[in-house]
């Protein structure tokens, strides 16, 4: 009956509704526009911090969280992982593979996995992971040194022990997180055997600027 | 009709968002395996509540009534998009913590409920004290759930307080007993659940307490 009036309250709800849409996405935009460049530093400082706790003892004079290539190899993960490379007046002196297990409890658990031209174990970092707090958040070594067990490790030592000990192997796994144990203790051994398989080809020259490096290069705060 | 008092109380006990409205248990139970997660979560959720029911007081004169859920879900998953991009760009180590469960915000009941129920009616300031005493609220109940899973479940207090507070929080860890063995059950979901049921009953308890005593009186009053 009262078409006008009731088309007219339409259009008003209709108008408030784009209006507040405009609103509330716009502001969402400014947002991100504002703090892009801070996050993706958050990111790579913490990658950064990590790789320079791997090689601490390793002295090296380029930037290894920049200087990367990126790998597509089932041993390290269903996605492309990049691997660092750290060098020492343009000489090779160690890379920093990252890897990426599902084996975990929850979620996938990234490591950084220092490994030196002999393709033994430097240090090994977790990077990202959601293991139950308390237990399988040990791996981290702010809350436990139980990471540091790889150091020295390699594909020959221990050999047949690359399994934690309910396994049969020779590391221990944490008490109550054998699922989490079981997983790093898979993955580093991964990184390692891709090392063994590939490793010569990590230092080539040719892939330094390769495009390949470009999608997972974060940039960096001026 | 309000009073800052009344706002408050109904808040932080008689209506608590928690422990008597039920509600945003979601988050609530997810992420309270310690106190600092708890305590982080809450602010979060407490920044969400202010924004919120300020910019729902604000746009209530132009709202029609009915495109008023849009409108919330549209500023609540504004404002939460935007907490969640300045905590990833300013409190990362919080972030990292914390980060997957910022986006539930989105699901907690409570804010969409004290938009519907009380911003979209009241004037700017008694939405923001409602916020503010909602999220006040909620934020305790989370605050003692991690604190008693934490005690029970490793044995310690604001573990992880330097994410929240930075490095001179560092020592504030307390520690119980060097050899505490855990107890994984309280750190686990359905730790969570018997916590907070606990939590609740002894809300309740305590409440019907109180009413005893008031009533007492009147009740003696008689021959």
């Amino acid at each position: 009956m009262d078409n006008p009036e009731r088309s007219g309250r339409l259009l008003h709800a209709a108008i408030v509704l784009a209006v507040t849409a405009a609103l509330t996405t716009g502001s969402v935009v400014l947002v991100k526009q504002l703090t892009t460049t801070r996050i993706a530093a958050n990111e790579a400082l913490a990658r950064q911090q990590r790789i320079a706790q791997i090689l601490a003892a390793h002295p090296y004079d380029n930037v290894p969280g920049d200087d990367r290539i990126a790998v597509t190899d089932g041993l390290l993960g269903r996605t492309r992982q990049p691997v660092h490379r750290a060098r020492r007046g343009g000489e090779p002196v160690a890379s920093v593979i990252q890897v990426t297990t599902g084996e975990g409890y929850s979620g996938s658990i990234v490591l950084l996995v220092g490994v030196d031209l002999q393709g033994k174990v430097l240090a090994v970092r977790t990077l990202r992971h959601r293991e139950t707090p308390g237990l399988g958040d040990a791996i981290e070594i702010a809350k436990h040194d139980w990471i540091t067990r790889f150091e020295g490790a390699s594909l020959a030592a221990p050999g047949d022990g690359w399994s934690v000990r309910r396994d049969g192997g020779r590391f221990d796994q944490l008490t109550g997180a054998t699922v989490t144990s079981r997983a790093v203790v898979g993955a580093v051994h991964n990184a390692l055997l891709y090392f063994d398989r590939h490793g010569e080809r990590i230092f080539r020259d040719s892939l330094r600027f390769s495009p390949n490096t470009s999608p997972a290069t974060a940039p960096e705060p001026k | 009709m309000h009073s800052a008092k009344s706002i408050f109380g109904a808040g932080l006990w008689r209506n608590n968002p928690g422990l008597v409205q039920l509600l945003g248990l979601c988050p609530l139970l997810a992420v309270t395996s310690t106190l600092v997660n708890g305590l982080g979560l809450g602010l979060a959720t407490l920044l969400t509540l202010l924004v919120s029911n300020a910019l729902v007081s604000a746009s209530r004169g132009w709202l029609r009534p009915e495109i008023r859920i849009p409108v919330f879900v549209l500023i609540i998953a504004s404002t939460v998009t935007a907490i969640e991009l300045i905590m990833n760009a300013w409190f990362y180590g919080l972030y990292k913590v914390l980060g997957i469960f910022v986006p539930l915000i989105v699901t907690n009941c409570t804010i969409v409920a004290r938009a519907e129920m009380f911003a979209s009616r009241q004037p700017l300031a008694w939405a923001i004290l409602d916020g503010l005493a909602m999220g006040i609220g909620f934020t305790l109940v989370l605050v003692v759930l991690g604190a008693v899973r934490e005690l029970l479940g490793q044995g310690t207090l604001f573990v992880g307080a330097a994410l929240l507070f930075g490095t001179t929080a560092q020592h504030w860890t307390i520690s119980f007993s060097n050899d505490y063995p855990g107890f994984l059950l309280a750190l686990l979901p359905p730790g969570a659940f018997f916590a907070f049921a606990l939590l609740v009953a002894a809300r309740n308890w305590l409440d019907n307490a109180f009413t005893e005593r008031r009533t007492a009186p009147v009740a003696d009053a008689g021959p």
